[in-house]
């Protein structure tokens, strides 16, 4: 069989296939189907779900409607609030079989920083590796772990900074669209945390490339492409916005050629790996955003009609590469090369 | 070109495999390939009967998500249970757009993909033990549709231990009330149990006797102390029973609710509906089925639930 394995930083993944923030929530799943999902989690990494520094509650609904070929959703990030995630949610998390990778958002640049410092600390408690309540680590010390001193927990738990959800009012993706700002926020939680980093951005951008660069001149290890493209649904009969929070961000196939654009740009621009996401539903998609120079390819909105459907295209990803002979390396950047 | 020395390198290929499980495709997906073993036009709905290999059976007011193999929608829909015996699971589906269309057109053999059985439904064990006076089912349209479950489910209960069950059902005419073939059967075992039956049916425009809502009908039954309500249809007529429901005073009431959904198992936050005390509540995973309390509140001011009708 094919060795299907990655590395993102520190992390190693067994395929490439994750799931995308906010589309799979194991345990919920788990609580209507059955547990088997948390024994063998159909996803190489498990990304949870958007978490902040303070509780929220979401948008009001309704909060999705169907498109042609995809869906909008106007979720507007409700959590729990990061100090609720490190006592609820965390301990439960630790105990999947799989790295993590957290996902952050934020209202301002610098509450990215709190919150990577606020979950670093739980996870030193949890898994060792330094005092739980201990200062920051210094720069130095963050240079060091990232060029491979790093601390034994940072192979079990990345960070993703959600700087792309279009669905709130100040904030996140305001800071993503800006590289300024993104570099604000990405120096701030690079200093408080040593492992895997990873940038979201969103794709409601004239030119993605500069907050790409700037992302990965502050401190990203890798980078995730795309979040949600910012759209509008009108009531059919009223003809007034349809969603609770008026606009919605819009995943699925429909913008599979777009993100398709964005990784390829970054691919090419920026030196860290890529996590490709927008549209997945087959492996011929896992195949392109590989293509355009994705290492890893998160599943979406395709995972509400199967939450097993990251696993099966990773399946499907092996016999694909099996029937053409070629590697993952013969794969990954193809597009780039002649 | 210059990028191609960064992208090779970008691959990140672990030279040695790792001690992690291989993929392959899950045992347990709880996502099943179900052929469609019968459809049958019953008026302007149908019940499609599906063979869901493996299904685990469900509760009456549960559902499933249901998407045909070849669907054109990117998402798939949900329908209550409506019947089950072994891996046969039936829906109850009225027709209203792309996704209802494509399942009324499903052939015999077809491919349908099953989600389920998802959320939580009428629970009749909580339900009975209350010794309620009578149950009384209210079912408005489609949201007859999981009551079929229900009276089969009433019919493995000991006779003796059952309350009168009172079903009354509105149609908008006598096209949608043609449902009702799927419903008398039950209604005639339930009957031969020994159970005491009544089903009323009222159809909006008149076809079939005199125009009226089921609330007329429930106006008319009368309800007092010691009721149980189990009631699906639109937001406005649950809301419209429970009004009735608190100007009896001691009634409790059950309703089962519709919010558009994405993934039906609790993953997107996207089918919430706002609960009397203000919080937002999951229709798929908190519901579908409410209690009255909850979702309209103890007393009569009605309130608002945005984006809980379709
Ligand atoms: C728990 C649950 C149980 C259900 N059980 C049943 C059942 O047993 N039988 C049954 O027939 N149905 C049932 N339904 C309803 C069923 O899911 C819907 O009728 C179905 O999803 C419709 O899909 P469609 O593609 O045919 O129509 P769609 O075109 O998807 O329309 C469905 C609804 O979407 C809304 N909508 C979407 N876009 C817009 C827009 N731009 N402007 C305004 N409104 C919009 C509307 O409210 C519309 O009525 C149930 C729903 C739930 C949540
Ligand atoms: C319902 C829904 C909720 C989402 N929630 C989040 C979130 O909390 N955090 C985040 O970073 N992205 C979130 N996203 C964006 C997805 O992670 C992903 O970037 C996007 O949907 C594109 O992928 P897709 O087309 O495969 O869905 C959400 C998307 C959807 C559809
Ligand atoms: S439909 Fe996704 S959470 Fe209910």
């Amino acid at each position: 069989m094919i060795d299907l394995s990655v590395s993102l930083g520190p992390l190693r993944l067994s395929h490439p296939l994750i799931n995308a923030s906010g589309t799979l929530d194991l345990f919920e799943v788990a609580a209507g189907l059955g547990d088997a999902i948390l024994a063998d989690p159909p996803v190489a990494a498990y990304v949870p779900k958007t978490v902040t520094l303070k509780p929220r509650p979401g948008n009001d609904p309704p909060r999705i409607v169907e498109v042609e070929a995809g869906m909008l959703n106007s979720i507007g990030l409700p959590n729990a609030g990061v100090e609720a995630f490190v006592a609820d949610e965390l301990p439960r998390l630790l105990a999947l079989p799989r790295p993590l990778i957290l996902n952050v958002g934020g209202f301002a640049p610098g509450e990215y920083a709190l919150v990577a410092a606020r979950l670093r600390r739980a996870l030193q408690l949890h898994l060792g590796g330094g005092p739980p309540d201990g200062p920051s680590p210094s720069s130095d010390e963050i240079r060091a772990a990232v060029g491979g001193d790093l601390p034994a927990w940072t192979a079990r738990v990345g960070l993703e900074l959600n700087v792309s959800c279009p669905n709130v009012h100040s904030g996140c993706m305001s800071i993503g669209a800006d590289p300024g700002e993104t570099r604000v926020a990405v120096e701030g939680a690079r200093a408080e945390w040593p492992g895997l980093l990873v940038v979201k951005l969103t794709p409601n951008v004239t030119n993605v490339v500069p907050v790409a660069q700037a992302a990965a001149e502050a401190g990203a290890s890798a980078i995730s492409l795309v979040n949600t493209f910012k759209g509008l649904v009108l009531d059919r009969v009223t003809l007034r916005p349809y969603l609770g929070g008026v606009t919605g961000g819009l995943s699925g196939p429909a913008i599979k050629p777009l993100a398709l654009r964005f990784v390829y740009e970054v691919a090419a621009a920026v030196d860290v790996p890529l996590i490709g996401m927008g549209g997945v539903t087959s492996v011929q998609d896992v195949l392109e955003f590989m293509a355009c120079g994705a290492s890893a390819v998160a599943v979406g909105a395709a995972g509400f009609r199967d939450p097993w459907l990251p696993a099966r295209l990773a399946a499907e990803l092996g016999l694909a590469l099996e029937g053409r002979g070629w590697s993952l390396s013969d794969l990954v950047g193809r597009a780039h090369r002649r | 070109m210059a990028a191609e020395v960064g992208l090779a390198a970008r691959a990140h290929v672990n030279p040695a495999p790792e001690l992690q499980p291989s993929p392959r495709t899950p045992p347990n997906s709880g996502c099943r390939l179900a052929r469609v073993a019968a459809r049958q036009k019953l008026g302007s709905m149908f019940v499609l009967r599906l063979r869901a290999p493996g299904w685990p059976g469900g509760a009456p007011g549960q559902f499933a998500l249901l998407r045909h193999e070849a669907s054109a929608r990117f998402l798939p829909r949900a329908f209550s249970l409506h019947a089950q015996d072994g891996e046969l699971v039936s829906f109850l589906i009225a027709p209203v757009g792309p996704g209802t269309e494509e399942l009324a057109e499903a052939g015999v053999g077809e491919g349908v993909h099953v989600l389920g059985p998802l959320g939580h439904g009428f629970d009749l064990t909580e339900i009975l033990a209350g010794t309620p006076r009578r149950l009384v089912v209210v079912g408005g349209g489609v949201g007859v549709a999981p009551f079929r479950l229900l009276l089969d489910r009433l019919t493995t209960h000991a006779a003796a231990t059952l309350p009168e069950v009172v079903v009354l059902f509105g149609f908008r005419d006598d096209v949608q009330a043609e449902c009702l073939a799927a419903f008398e059967p039950a209604v005639d075992r339930l009957r031969a149990r020994g159970a005491a039956v009544e089903l009323e049916t009222i159809c909006e425009d008149g076809s079939l006797g005199r125009a009226g809502l089921v609330t007329t009908l429930l106006q008319e039954v009368g309800l007092s102390a010691g009721d149980a309500i189990l009631a699906c249809g639109a937001h406005a007529m649950c809301q419209a029973v429970w009004d009735l429901g608190l100007a009896a005073g001691g009634v409790r009431a059950w309703f089962s609710l519709e919010a558009g959904m994405a993934c039906g198992v609790g993953s997107c936050h996207g089918c919430v509906i706002r609960l009397a005390d203000g919080s937002l509540a999951k229709v798929c995973r908190r519901g579908p089925v409410f209690g009255a309390g909850e979702v309209f509140g103890e007393s009569r001011h009605p309130c608002a639930v945005p984006g809980g009708d379709r």
